[in-house]
This record gives C-alpha cells, structure tokens and sequence, in this order.
C-alpha cells in the first residue's frame, strides 16, 4: 500500500515526539535517545511504503516499548486503509462478475492488515 | 482499565498518574533538558522532523589529550606539586573537562552545574561587558546565553580554542627553569653554610690557640704566670748546668775508654732498653741514662719554644681568616639572596603560568563567544555591504551611485587581513548620526550632506537641492536606507535604548527604518515570523509586534532587535513565555 509523503512525515513527527516523551518522563537516557535517533535516521529513509512502515514500527517497538501505542495507532490505520481498498477491490471485481478472484481478495486482504 | 491488546510497558504506563513525582536526579534533570532541546530542534525541523534526531555536524572528539597536557603544563614530572599548585590543577582539569565536553558533545550533554557555570560565565564575562545586552533582564541573558551554547557554530570555536590553549608541541620552560632556579639557589645556600660553619671552627679554634698560648704568658696583675713559661724559663735556668753535667759524664765515658761512637751507640741502645722498660744496671750505660735524662730537660726548651713559635703563627693565621670570613660569607649571602629572588621569581613565574592555564581554561568559553559574536557581527558587515554593492550594481542614476558609495564607507571601516576583508564599525560616525537622527533633522540631512560632499559648482549644489526637494521617492528610499543602516551599526556596535526606539518610532522615518532594519536580517526576520506568524495583513514588524505584543511591545521590539546581535539568540520559547507577559 501506498505511503504519502504527508503520511510518513507525520509518522517521522510522531516519532520524534514519542522521544521527547519518553525523556521528559525519564523513560529513556540521553544516551538511548542517541542510539534510537541513529536507528530511527538509518531505517526510516528505506521506509517506501505502509508495509515497510509497519515492518519497521514493529521492530522499533520490539528494541524500544516506548514506540508500541505509535505501531498501534499506525496498524490501526493501515488496516481500515487496508480494509477500505479491499472492500472497493472486492466490489469491483464482484461487478466484472470475477467471484472467485474477489473472494481470495477478500481473504488475502484480511490476512495482510492482522497485526 | 488497560485495553488486553496493549503491550505490558503501556499498561504499566496506565497506572502512573499525570503528573506523578518522579524522583529528580542530575540525569532526570539531563533527561528534561534534552527533551526541551529536542521539541526546539522539532519546531524548528519544519519539513523535516527527522532533522531534529541528526547529530549535530563537525562534532567529532577533540584531539586534545586535555590530561598530560594540563599536567606538562604545571611539570608533575619533576618535584611533587605542593598543595596550591594541585588545586589549580585540579580546577583546570574541572573547567577543561567542562568546556571539552561542551565542544565534543554539545551543552545537552553537561551536569546542571556545569551548564550553571558556563551559563554564568557567558553572561558575566560576555553578555554584560556588551553595552547592546545592558538593558536585558537577568532571564534574557540566560536565554541568550543558553541559545549561545546550543549552536554548533559555537560549539567548534570552543573546541579550536581550547585545542590552541593545549597544543602539545608547546614548549614549557617554567618548570625547568624553576628547577634550575631551585638547584642554582640550593648550591648557594650550601656554600654559605659551609662558609659559616667554616667561621665558626676558626672562632673555636682560635679561643683554644688562646688557651694554649696563656701557658706562655708572663705573670700579670690579673693572673699567674703560664705553667709553659715557668718551665721553659725553669730549664733555661737550669741549661748550663745539666749541659756541664752532661759533658762531666761523656767525660767520664771517655776516661774510661769509651769512643764517641761507643757513646753514640750505648745512647741508642739504652733509650730502647728504657722503652722496653728493661733495667739499666751496668754502671757505663746508667751513666748514659743519666746523659739522656739531662738531654731531655735541655731538648724540651727547644720543643717549648717551637710551640710557641707555632701557636702564634697559628693565632695569626686564625685572626687572618676571623678577618677574611665575614667578607667571604656577605658576598655568599649576596649569591645566596640573589639566588633566592630567582628561585621566588621562578616559583611566582610558575605560579602565573598555572593561573594562566586555568584562567585560559575558564576563558575558553567566554573566548569562543566573543569570538561567535565577533563573527555574526563580521558576517552582517559584510552582508551589508554586499546589500550596497548589489544596489550600486543596479543603478545607473549617479545621485544614487553617489549615495551608495558614501554609504559604502561611512559606517565601515575596511581592512585587509590576509586573503580577508574585515570590516569594523566607525562608532564615532554612527553616534553623531544617531544624534542627527534622533535631535536633528532626520535621515534627510544625512542625505543631503553625503549629496553635497565635495560639490563646489553652484549649478550642481542647486540641482541637488531641486531634487531633494521635488524627487520624494528618491528621497523617501535612501532616508529610509541611511535611517536603517545608522540603526543597524547603532545596534551592532554599541547601547541602544528603548528610548531611543521610542523617539525613532514616533518619527516620520523611524519605523519604515526599523522595519528595514529587520528585513535585512533573515535571523530578525525568522524569528519574528516563527514567533508571531508571517502576517501578510500586516506588513509592518514593528505594527505587528504593537498589536500581538501587548503593552510592552516596545520591549518586544528592543528583545528582537538587540537579540539579532546574538544570532538570533532569544529562542521561541522565551519570547513566547514574554509575550504572556
């Protein structure tokens, strides 16, 4: 799925946020600010689409808690984005009469946005 | 409660209350910091919110092994450092550890009393030895000062400076020469001991020579006679009688067949025998005991009066030196006091070199910002005259070309140092235009007097005043250029008062100048726009700032224009924190 650029600099803004917090509450040092900086500045320029994001987000998450409710937030929305452009796929297949190939749409579709 | 799909730390998270007390520690406090940095670095990232996570670029560790060469600075080598110089050591170490910090890791990275003493440091030893700061209060100066020690810029010069403070090829005489000084002075002290314990042996042994010599000394009235002399006159008395008794008993040695040399060998043979303590019973050799026993009484005038003779040259030679040594012993002293002023000129030279280090260490950040400040201040110059010749560039009109030019020199002064133009201010040219500005008759007296200079030709004198007069354009943009630029070197170069704006504002031309005068600086400008938002209803900064600022916008307009000085030193923060005021 498509990432647009407003979408992935409001995550990259979220992200930096999420430090912020995190310092202001003494969850991570100064020093762990450094190391994630480096992973995050690193990582998220790979970052091409929302798979890639939710990819990256989980592994973030798994080095650094602090970043779950953002891989929450983002899943969230991947899915219903998900979701949405399944429904008009399987709709539009369903109207060019292609049953079989909007049904495995619709499944394919809700395997990939299970976080 | 906690949705079940949350991760366990958000749960853990749900339980802690707003605001709950966190225990505050230094790193707490360094926590809360670079978080207050970081949302500044992000509101200034713009498009780009992953730019506030970059490191900053050109810090890199310094190559300064600030240890040895602190410690070759004070010579631990040589004698151990008394309790003075370990102290200054010691607060060197402190403030180079502070200031390489800074340079290698940023102001984030310090304690709170580290960026305490540097934040002091900057406003005592900087900001308030700067007429243009004078009027700030004490929170501005911090924000300045913290603003300061934030930028990269800054940070470098810090490293260059302390880097040239510490150079290891430097030479450092003072530690061998107070060694030097230390050993020249030992070597005196040790000649004028042995000199004065020299003086001493030949004073007691000249009161023994004296004793030795009253056994020599005729009767007085005071006391008796030496028991040498009485002997040495007792055995005079008695000479010619034992030399007679003596020749009576080689006689007699003789009458009985006895040679001289027989004599001579029953001498020897009974002075040993005698040694031996032998018995003497042979009446020939108890004759020659008898001889002997005679010879020693006269041999022991010969032997009192050598004596004598030898203790009177001793006293003389004693009483000879007792004269000398005093003079040896005060030129000893002299080397010996001369070489004490060495050694003491030598420990204070070492003790100046040791203050100097640590003050060179303390200094080195307010160093650094005199120098970032110097720069910006450099940078604007040449930035305006770039301004002047881009409109020079673009005229053809030669009242206008005139202007420019005059302009060009009549607050800068140009000098070339090396490969580089250095501008500075003629401060003396901007006051007296500020007077005329500010009590006189405005930036179009200026104008004229720069159009008229030199002109001698009547003609030319009336075509000026014509088109001064009737040209309102021509004059309205170069009043409002000189007026901008007179307040610019005003605000760059020296004190500025928030009656002197308010004087400005009211006048016709003051706060078109004032606007051009922010314009013309991005930082001002930025700052202004980042603050108050760029209002295109409202062209006017200084308009903006009287209706967003409130009542003291006139200390809002004072904060934006000295604070450009500092690079835009007052950080969005403060001046909205001001604003609420």
């Amino acid at each position: 799925m498509d990432l647009t650029e407003e979408h992935k600099r409001e995550v990259e803004r979220k992200l930096v946020e999420v430090i912020i917090d995190a310092l202001g509450k003494n969850l991570i040092s100064v020093g762990d600010k450094d190391t994630i900086s480096a992973f995050i500045l690193e990582r998220m320029r790979n970052v091409k689409d929302h798979e890639e994001l939710i990819s990256f987000l989980r592994e973030l998450s798994s080095k650094w808690a602090i970043f779950s409710p953002l891989l929450v937030t983002e899943s969230g929305e991947v899915k219903a984005k998900s979701e949405d452009q399944a429904v008009d796929k399987v709709q539009s297949l369903t109207q060019e009469g292609k049953i079989d190939e909007a049904i495995n749409m619709a499944k394919t579709a809700v395997d990939n946005t299970q976080v | 409660m906690a949705d079940a799909t949350q991760t366990p730390e958000v749960i853990a998270r749900s339980f802690v209350p707003e605001g709950a007390a966190i225990p505050q520690t230094p790193e707490n406090f360094q926590n809360q910091d670079a978080a207050n940095i970081l949302r500044q670095k992000l509101e200034a990232a713009g498009e780009d919110p992953l730019a506030a996570l970059k490191p900053v670029e050109g810090r890199k560790p310094l190559d300064v092994d600030l240890d040895t060469q602190l410690k070759r600075r004070f010579g631990t080598e040589g004698t151990p450092l008394s309790t003075e110089e370990q102290t200054r050591l010691d607060s060197a170490k402190t403030l180079g550890d502070t200031a390489k910090a800074l340079a290698e890791n940023g102001f984030e990275s310090l304690t709170d009393t580290q960026k305490d003493a540097l934040i002091d440091s900057l406003i005592t030893d900087v900001l308030d030895k700067r007429p243009a700061f004078d009027d700030l209060d004490p929170d501005e100066k911090d924000a300045i000062a913290i603003d300061m020690l934030q930028n990269p810029a800054y940070e470098k010069k810090v490293g260059e400076i302390l880097a040239g403070r510490l150079k290891p090829e430097e030479v450092i005489e003072v530690s061998q020469k107070l060694a030097e000084a230390q050993g020249g002075f030992d070597e005196a002290a040790q000649a004028l001991g042995n000199k004065q314990r020299e003086a001493h042996t030949a004073l007691v042994d000249r009161f023994a020579v004296e004793g030795q010599l009253d056994e020599f000394k005729p009767a007085t009235a005071a006391g008796t006679k030496g028991a040498k002399l009485d002997e040495l006159e007792t055995l005079r008395v008695d000479e010619p009688v034992n030399r007679a008794d003596i020749d009576n008993g080689i006689n007699d040695l003789k009458s009985r067949g006895k040679t001289d040399t027989d004599i001579n060998t029953m001498k020897t043979q009974v002075a040993e025998k005698i040694a031996r303590g032998e018995p003497i019973t042979d009446p020939d050799e108890m004759m020659v005991s008898d001889v002997l026993d005679i010879q020693k009484d006269i041999d022991r005038i010969g032997e009192l009066e050598i004596e004598h003779a030898d203790l009177e040259t001793e006293r003389q030679r004693l009483n000879q030196r007792l004269r000398d040594l005093p003079n040896e012993i005060t030129e000893l002293r002299n080397t010996r006091d001369e070489k004490e002023t060495q050694l003491v000129d030598a420990r204070n030279q070492k003790m100046l070199q040791e203050q100097g280090v640590v003050e060179g260490m303390k200094r080195a950040t307010s160093d650094a910002a005199n120098e970032f400040l110097a720069d910006e201040i450099q940078k604007r110059a040449a930035e305006y005259q770039n301004q002047l010749k881009e409109m020079l560039d673009q005229t053809k009109d030669a009242d206008e070309q005139r202007l420019i030019k005059g302009m060009q020199s009549r607050w800068d002064r140009a000098e070339i140092k090396g490969d580089r133009i250095r501008f500075t201010i003629k401060k003396g040219a901007v006051n007296t235009d500020m007077r005329t500005l500010l009590v006189g008759d405005g930036p179009e007296a200026i104008l004229k007097e720069m159009l008229m200079k030199d002109v001698t030709d009547p003609q030319e004198k009336a075509r000026i005043e014509e088109r001064i007069k009737t040209d309102k354009d021509f004059v309205k943009k170069y009043a409002d250029k000189i007026a901008s630029s007179v307040l610019t070197k005003k605000i760059q170069s020296g004190r500025l008062y928030e009656g002197e704006i308010r004087v400005m504002v009211d006048r016709d031309w003051g706060e078109s100048a004032i606007n051009q005068a922010i314009a013309n600086d991005a930082k001002k400008r930025e700052l202004i726009e980042k603050v108050y938002g760029s209002d295109s209803g409202s062209p006017s900064y200084v308009d903006r700032i009287k209706r967003k600022a409130g009542s003291n916008w006139l200390k809002f307009l004072m904060l934006f224009l000295v604070g450009g000085v500092a690079a835009g030193a007052i950080t969005t923060k403060f001046v909205a924190q001001e604003g609420g005021r």
